[in-house]
């Protein structure tokens, strides 16, 4: 469990989380969805206690971040690790015990090729690869399903699922609407720093129906496309 | 204009630090002045660490995104002039302390140095896996020995030929200049994200990157020590006590590396390093100096 009580997060004048308030339960996958510079990643970055913020998060295991697996947007790789060592890296963060990683190896990587070299898709297996070798009980996934191919897609999907089955608590934050509807309990919309709204799974269709208008209104026919 | 840009670049970064460009350049000048008297004074392989100083920087130089990005900005003509003249700046205040003190061998190396590193970097392949046997901690050591494989081969060729020439001092050179592109891999803070992974707390994650930084440099550097002293095992002590120093050094590197973090290290740091070079045992003051400014640091990301 997670719970976020009065969360205020300003750079300068500017404030981007506005007074949230929010618990995460466990064995529930949330998925996050916001425009740009609605403040997901500066929730995300607050949760992982990476940023300073004024409120309190608190967490059933503590520290927070010592059992949180965060997948940034655009996970970083030094130029000359390789897969294998980065997995090993990442293990000997939180003193997991791990050798056998070709087994694990599920989305078929290259390990023993720098990860620098990797496509974008194979990056993103590999970050979140590395997070659930660790064992990690909270994990955030920051736009999982960028980049990354139909199929390991599907591996995504399942593993979130598999988390959930494990008790986990996940959090998602996805540009692909389809993919929240596969994997989560509840949908909450960030806007302005605010949560305007939780969606439950059966309402689902009708939050994405809404965000369709909200975004595409009729911009299309504005093109003047013939 | 290349070099003018570089020029603003580097009076933007002195102002960002709390300097005067002017300032900055004066007490550069003047530590260089004093560190090399003080280090000509006492050591004869002092001017051979002068050329390891330098390589260390054109390490940082030869990084592989830069020069991919000077490829693509400059032809292949101007490319290389660009690299012969950066390093050649690079080079300058030290090739004039060479001439000052007539120490010509030295001024040799420098120039050969700076000639073969701003070729060097045009042919390395950076795709094929190099193997280290680093791999079950990475990253500062896996990185740097693939980043700087020629140097290290270099500093085993050093040592190959201090033998053959019967020059103790060379052998020593050749153990300092590996330690100091150990140090090398220190000088660049990584990403938050590889601070705040880690669940240790801030004396633990230090001591850890200590520990696994001398385990290393002892890994790399035992070769040539134990060669060393099968050659002249007369000088053994010396050679103990050199390493022991150089060790020291290491462990202030990797605590001045964090001290500055999530920042490159600052000109404080490395003045106090530098001044360190004459005077070693000032890192008994700088060592417990740059251990509390790291913890401090870290604070934000670790428990």
């Amino acid at each position: 469990m997670i719970e976020i009580h009065q969360l205020n997060k300003s750079y300068g004048t500017n404030e981007v989380l506005k007074a949230i308030t929010l618990r995460f339960e466990e064995g529930k996958v949330y998925g996050i969805v916001g425009e740009n510079g609605a403040g997901k990643t500066t929730l995300f970055r607050c949760i992982a206690e990476m940023e300073a913020y004024k409120g309190t998060i608190t967490a059933s295991k503590t520290p927070l971040k010592d059992y949180l697996g965060l997948l940034l947007t655009e996970p970083f790789f030094f130029s000359k690790i390789t897969g294998r060592e980065y997995l090993q890296l990442l293990c000997n963060a939180r003193s997991v015990e791990e050798t056998n990683f070709d087994e694990r190896n599920i989305f078929d990587l290259p390990l023993g090729q720098y990860a620098s070299t990797y496509s974008t898709g194979m990056k993103k297996k590999l970050a979140i690869l590395g997070l659930l070798l660790q064992g990690n009980t909270y994990f955030i996934f920051d736009e999982p399903f960028n980049g990354v191919d139909i199929q390991s897609n599907m591996i995504i999907t399942e593993i979130i699922l598999k988390l959930k089955a494990l008790n986990k608590t996940v959090l998602i934050s996805s540009h692909i609407f389809s993919t929240l509807k596969d994997t989560c309990d509840e949908i909450h919309l960030l806007k302005n720093g605010q949560f305007e709204e939780a969606v439950q799974k059966e309402q689902f269709h009708e939050l994405e129906a809404a965000m369709k208008d909200v975004s595409i209104g009729n911009k299309i026919d504005q093109l003047g496309l013939k | 204009m290349y070099f003018q840009l570089q020029f603003k670049l580097l009076n933007r970064r002195f102002k960002e630090l709390g300097f005067e460009p002017w300032f900055a350049y004066v007490l550069i000048l003047l530590t260089l002045m004093t560190v090399v008297h003080q280090s000509f004074e006492r050591y004869s392989f002092a001017p051979y660490v002068f050329v390891a100083l330098y390589m260390l920087l054109q390490v940082n130089l030869g990084n592989q995104k830069r020069i991919d990005f000077l490829k693509t900005v400059f032809t292949s003509r101007k490319f290389r002039r660009i690299r012969l003249l950066e390093n050649a700046l690079m080079a300058l205040p030290f090739m004039i302390e060479f001439i000052v003190y007539q120490k010509w061998i030295a001024l040799a190396s420098l120039g050969l140095t700076t000639i073969l590193l701003a070729l060097i970097n045009v042919k390395i392949s950076h795709q094929k896996t190099l193997p280290t046997p680093f791999s079950k901690r990475p990253f500062e050591f896996s990185v740097g020995f693939r980043s700087a494989f020629l140097l290290l081969i270099a500093c085993y060729i050093l040592m190959g030929i201090g033998l053959y020439v019967d020059n103790f001092n060379l052998g020593m050179f050749s153990i300092l200049a590996l330690f100091v592109v150990c140090m090398g891999f220190y000088t660049q803070p990584e990403e938050e994200f590889y601070v705040w992974i880690h669940h240790h707390s801030t004396s633990t994650f230090l001591f850890s990157k200590v520990k696994t930084a001398l385990m290393n440099a002892s890994l790399l550097s035992a070769p040539l020590v134990l060669i060393l002293l099968g050659f002249y095992p007369m000088n053994g002590g010396y050679i103990a006590l050199f390493v022991l120093i150089t060790f020291v050094f290491m462990i202030a590197v990797v605590l001045a590396k964090y001290a500055a973090y999530p920042n490159e290290i600052q000109l404080i740091q490395v003045f106090f390093l530098g001044i360190s070079i004459p005077a070693p045992f000032l890192l008994l003051l700088f060592i417990p100096l740059f251990y509390n400014q790291a913890t401090n640091r870290l604070k934000s990301y670790l428990k």
